[in-house]
Formats: structure tokens, C-alpha cells, sequence
């Protein structure tokens, strides 16, 4: 049966009038922030072979990627992600030049899933990644750009919960538990499911105290507090370095007046196998979804060959739009086109007119509804 | 910062609102006689949304409600992406694969394809595909009891509380796949939004459990 031509595929659409005007103003700001810390645009292909992008964000994003065949045979991806497309490049063609790198990005990324929460299988994704400083100074910087970038587009009320990779890794690795029951810990901590959580460490042979800790562990999540609270429990080195990072990324957010919208979240644990230190997630009070995240992931340059750390976010410019969508007031138009009518008469004296209005630089919008075949 | 709760309709809203009493938060009879699926709550601390069952899980995860109270069936068929942090004593149930007494069905052989009705066609799907068993589902919207006597499938995957209704209609349980109860979830960005009014009414969610079990 044939289709109908207004028939579209799931998870495309196209944006016009105030859709395409918050976009773009979206975007403009950002790139102010990001130029503004010192970031260069980089442009990248829509595609690359599918293995790039399968080890370099893991199997779980890389399976939502649309593939197809290249000429030659081998198997291509559209991006799922621009990430890892910053790391290749950085990796394979950039490595030379003097560190850090500093980069920002925007584009499309496609992905194969059910389109919901405010995202299509297309969507638009801007950020930033800055790879080759392993320091704690490149941590405050991210969040300080994240946290600019927020205020510049105007988003009330918004929070950045900040958690730690190592946090979590080095408790697994502390209760020596195998694949499996690490992954059950994590997901039950992921959902903050206590009674799952009680369940799975009753099965550990671990003091009380320890016990009782594990189960509270969904709900370590607030202020300085927080870290204090995990500091007195955990013992392990992994985790007390994480703790240690993070007080004094709160300690000095708060010494420059940015502390906020900033909460730690103890129990963030996703995107485990791709982080490796700090990780944050934005949300705002206006949209049930993230808004975006990011966080350190000091391996990924490493499986394209050049060990260098790293650390970035993104943001999803959809969901950004639609966070703002409600608040934002009516946009300023651009100056209304003044129209210049092409009579029935002769007509290169207005086609003339036309000219002399764009050399001023004065927006026009030819109006021919009078026009009728040029003698 | 006022806070918004889905409640699931149907049999389980009587044990939820009861449950509600009992933690101190009471909704006006005006209110539920009213059949508006909105009501602020006379204290002016909540604001109350009811909604299908099946639909709980999504109005939190897209933070239309900040929190919800739905039992676990439908929270596996949902797949929604929301914290789960405490279970409630209310809304027992299990879900099972039940059909005629004597098994099989109408399957020709062991490795033949199952025919399941259900109301929970992600559930059933991942429940015989797990196990290796190709299963085709026929998803239906309710009486899904009646229709392996119809010949419509080989059996069913359904939620029994007493098993009455699977007694009535000739059918007994296979197999458990899942134990249910009432569980609270919890949109991902209000937690973290609103995190003192969050946590104060799961606290007070736990106390009156606790008391209750």
C-alpha cells in the first residue's frame, strides 16, 4: 500500500516560528558561554564506522544507533552521541597540540528508541569537553561553565546533583562482590529501592553498621552534609577520595558564590563503566527530565589509542526549549519587512527600489500580488 | 513547595486512601465524590491526581506528579524511569501465568509458540522470552480470564488477589512470575527539586507502614 505523502517516520519532526526562534537564541547564548571560557566550535561528521562509537560509549548507546552499510562493506553509524566522536578526533589528530584541549560542540545525534520524555529519535545536543587536564581545577570548571550556562539562558530554578564515579566503585570493590551482585546493588540503588537494597545486603557478611549505611545510601543525597554523613562511614581509599574531591569542589563553589544550585547525590550511579570521577546530572523545576550531564571519563581517549583524561557535559537543546518554553516571555521579533510592490507597470524601477532598500541593509519582502507577466 | 500525588484508581484506591488517613493526610469527601481527577488537598500541603493505574508510572516520570502510589505489576509493565524507594503494606497480588487445568493448552509441542492474552504484554513477552519459549502475545484491555476457555490463547498472564475469579472461570496457576504490592516512586528531578517535602512525606510514608505492619 502506498503511503501517504504526509506519512513520516517515528521520531522526526521539523520546527518553526518561536520553536526555531528559542533554538536559536538557545544556541547563541551558549556559544557566548562557551567561547567565553575559552572553547573552540568543532564541526563534526554525522557519521563514523559503528565499532567507534561501540567502544566508545559502550554497548548500551551504541545498540540504539542507526547503522547501514558503506559502499566498501563496513558497518556505519549515524552518531548516537558527539562525545566520542570529540575524542577520536582529539585522540587520533589533535594530541600533539598543547593541553588541555578545550571544544565545544552542537548537533543532531540519532538514536533508535521510543521517542518520549521531550525527545525525538532525533534531537539536538550542545556541550563541551575538555580533554588532557586530569586536575580538580578542570572539575570546578565544568560545573562553573554548566552552572553559567543555566543563568545565561535564563532557567529558574535548577539544580546540579553531583556525585562521584569512584564513590560507589570502590564500595563494590570494598564488599568484593562479583558482576552480577554489583549490578543488582546498582540498580537498587539507582531506584533508591530501599526494601531491594535491605534484601540484597542482608546477604553480606559485613558489620551492622556497614549494613546500615548501604541501606541509607539512596537517600545521601543534599548539601555539605552529605559528604560529612558518607565520610564518618566509608573507609575504603577509592570512595574517601571521591569524598575528598567533592568537599572541595563544595568548598570552593561555595567560597566563589556558586553553591546554589549545587546538591550531591551520593547515589548517582549511572554511567559507571564510562565515568570515572566527578558526575553530575541538571534538572530544573520546570521539566520532569534531565536537562542534561556529564562528568569525568578519564579512559575513553585511551581505547583510541592516546591516554589523555577528560571531562565534559551536555545539554539537550530540545529539553532545554522545552524547560523554558513556559517562562520565557514572547520573543523580541526581528524588524518587520517593509514591503515594496512590484506594479503591473514597468517593473525594474521597483526591482530598483528592492536593491536601493537591501544595500541599507533594510529587510524587504517583495509583495506581487499585482504582478502580472513582466512585458 | 506543594507537592503532587498520583494515586491509581480502581481496586487499589480504597487501601491508598485509607493508608492515607491513617498517615494523616485525609482528602475531602466532597472532593472524591466530586469525580474530578484533581483536588487540592484542604490542608493545602498536597495536590492530588487520579489516574489508571497503568498510567501512574508515567505521569511521574514525566513530572506531571512528583510522586505516585501503584503497585509493582504495574510499575514492571511500565518500565518507567523513576525512583522507587519504599514499598507499602497494601495492594497484595500476584502476577501469574494461569490457564485450563491439564497444562499445555493448545500447544503442539515444547518448542512450539505460546499464545498468552494479557494485560501486561511487556511483562508476559520478557517472561517467555527469558526462558527461551517464542510467545506471541494477544493483548487485551480487560476479561483477559475468559479467553483461554475461548480457545483465544494457550493461557494468560494476569494479577490474582484471592483467586477467585481464576477459579470461576476454570483456570488454575502455572507459574508466579512476580509478587506485587504497592509501591511508591518518585519523579527523578523532584526529588532532587524538591527534596525536604520529598523525603518528610516518605519518612512519614515509612512511620505509618511500619505501624501498620
Amino acid at each position: 500500500m502506498a503511503k501517504s505523502y504526509a506519512a513520516i517516520p517515528q521520531g522526526v519532526q521539523a520546527y518553526l516560528g518561536p520553536e526555531v526562534s528559542i533554538r536559536r537564541q538557545l544556541e547563541a547564548k551558549l556559544e557566548e558561554v562557551f567561547q567565553g571560557w575559552g572553547y573552540r566550535e568543532i564541526i563534526l561528521p554525522l557519521y563514523d564506522y559503528f565499532e567507534t562509537f561501540a567502544c566508545g560509549v559502550g554497548p548500551g548507546l551504541a545498540d540504539k544507533a542507526y547503522r547501514f552499510v558503506d559502499r566498501d562493506g563496513s558497518l556505519l553509524a549515524l552518531r548516537p552521541d558527539l562525545t566520542t566522536l570529540v575524542a577520536k578526533t582529539v585522540a587520533t589528530r589533535l594530541s600533539h597540540q598543547a593541553l588541555p584541549i578545550r571544544l565545544f560542540y552542537r548537533g543532531e545525534v540519532f538514536r533508535y528508541e521510543q521517542p518520549k520524555a521531550g525527545r525525538q529519535r532525533v534531537f539536538t545536543q550542545t556541550g563541551l569537553e575538555l580533554i588532557g587536564s586530569p586536575l580538580l581545577a578542570s572539575d570546578l570548571e565544568i560545573l562553573l561553565i554548566v552552572e553559567e550556562c543555566l543563568r545565561a539562558i535564563g532557567m529558574p530554578s535548577y539544580r546540579i546533583a553531583v556525585g562521584h564515579a569512584a564513590f560507589f566503585q570502590g564500595i563494590c570493590k570494598g564488599l568484593e562482590l562479583d558482576a552480577a551482585s554489583a549490578e543488582a546493588l546498582k540498580t537498587a540503588v539507582d531506584h533508591k529501592d530501599v526494601a531491594a537494597l535491605e534484601r540484597l545486603v542482608s546477604g553480606y557478611r559485613i558489620e551492622e553498621s556497614k549494613k546500615n549505611f548501604l541501606v541509607s545510601l539512596p537517600h545521601l543525597s543534599g548539601g555539605g552534609e552529605t559528604l560529612r554523613l558518607a565520610k564518618a562511614v566509608v573507609r575504603n581509599a577509592d570512595s574517601r577520595r571521591a569524598l575528598a574531591e567533592l568537599e572541595k569542589i563544595h568548598r570552593i563553589m561555595n567560597e566563589v558564590g556558586r553553591d546554589e544550585a549545587l546538591v550531591f547525590d551520593l547515589s548517582e550511579v549511572r554511567g559507571l563503566d564510562y565515568y570515572t570521577g566527578l558526575i553530575f546530572k541538571v534538572y530544573s523545576a520546570s521539566l520532569g527530565f534531565e536537562l542534561g550531564g556529564g562528568g569525568r571519563y578519564d579512559k575513553l581517549l585511551e581505547t583510541f589509542g592516546c591516554k589523555l583524561p577528560a571531562i565534559g557535559f551536555s545539554l539537550s537543546e530540545d529539553r532545554l526549549a522545552a524547560a523554558l518554553d513556559s517562562t520565557l516571555p514572547a520573543m523580541e521579533s526581528a524588524v518587520p519587512p517593509q514591503k515594496v510592490a512590484i506594479s503591473s507597470g514597468p517593473v525594474a524601477g521597483d526591482f530598483a527600489r528592492a536593491l536601493e532598500l537591501r544595500g541599507r541593509g533594510v529587510p524587504i519582502c517583495l509583495d506581487s500580488e499585482t504582478e502580472q507577466d513582466i512585458p | 513547595m506543594t507537592l503532587t500525588l498520583a494515586l491509581a484508581k480502581g481496586r487499589i484506591l480504597d487501601e491508598e486512601l485509607q493508608f492515607l488517613t491513617h498517615a494523616g493526610i485525609s482528602i475531602s469527601r466532597e472532593g472524591l465524590n466530586s469525580r474530578r481527577l484533581k483536588i487540592a488537598n484542604a490542608d493545602g500541603g498536597y495536590d492530588f491526581v487520579f489516574a489508571r493505574g497503568p498510567d501512574v508510572p508515567t505521569y511521574v516520570e514525566y513530572g506531571v506528579a512528583d510522586m505516585g502510589i501503584c503497585g509493582r505489576d504495574v510499575l514492571l509493565e511500565a518500565d518507567a524511569d523513576v525512583h522507587q524507594p519504599l514499598h507499602l503494606p497494601l495492594g497484595f497480588c500476584k502476577l501469574v501465568v494461569a490457564g485450563l487445568p491439564g497444562g499445555a493448552g493448545r500447544r503442539q509441542s515444547a518448542l512450539s509458540t505460546v499464545r498468552v492474552a494479557t494485560k501486561y504484554p511487556r511483562v508476559a513477552e520478557s517472561h517467555f522470552r527469558d526462558q527461551g519459549i517464542p510467545v506471541e502475545i494477544v493483548p487485551l484491555a480487560g476479561s483477559v480470564e475468559l479467553a483461554p476457555g475461548l480457545g483465544l490463547c494457550d493461557c494468560i498472564v494476569d494479577v490474582v488477589q484471592t483467586g477467585q475469579t481464576l477459579a470461576e472461570n476454570g483456570l488454575v496457576v502455572y507459574e508466579v512470575v512476580a509478587e506485587s504490592s504497592a509501591q511508591v516512586i518518585v519523579n527523578r528531578a523532584s526529588y532532587h527539586l524538591k527534596q525536604a517535602e520529598v523525603l518528610r512525606l516518605l519518612k512519614l510514608f515509612e512511620a505509618t507502614a511500619r505501624g501498620q505492619v
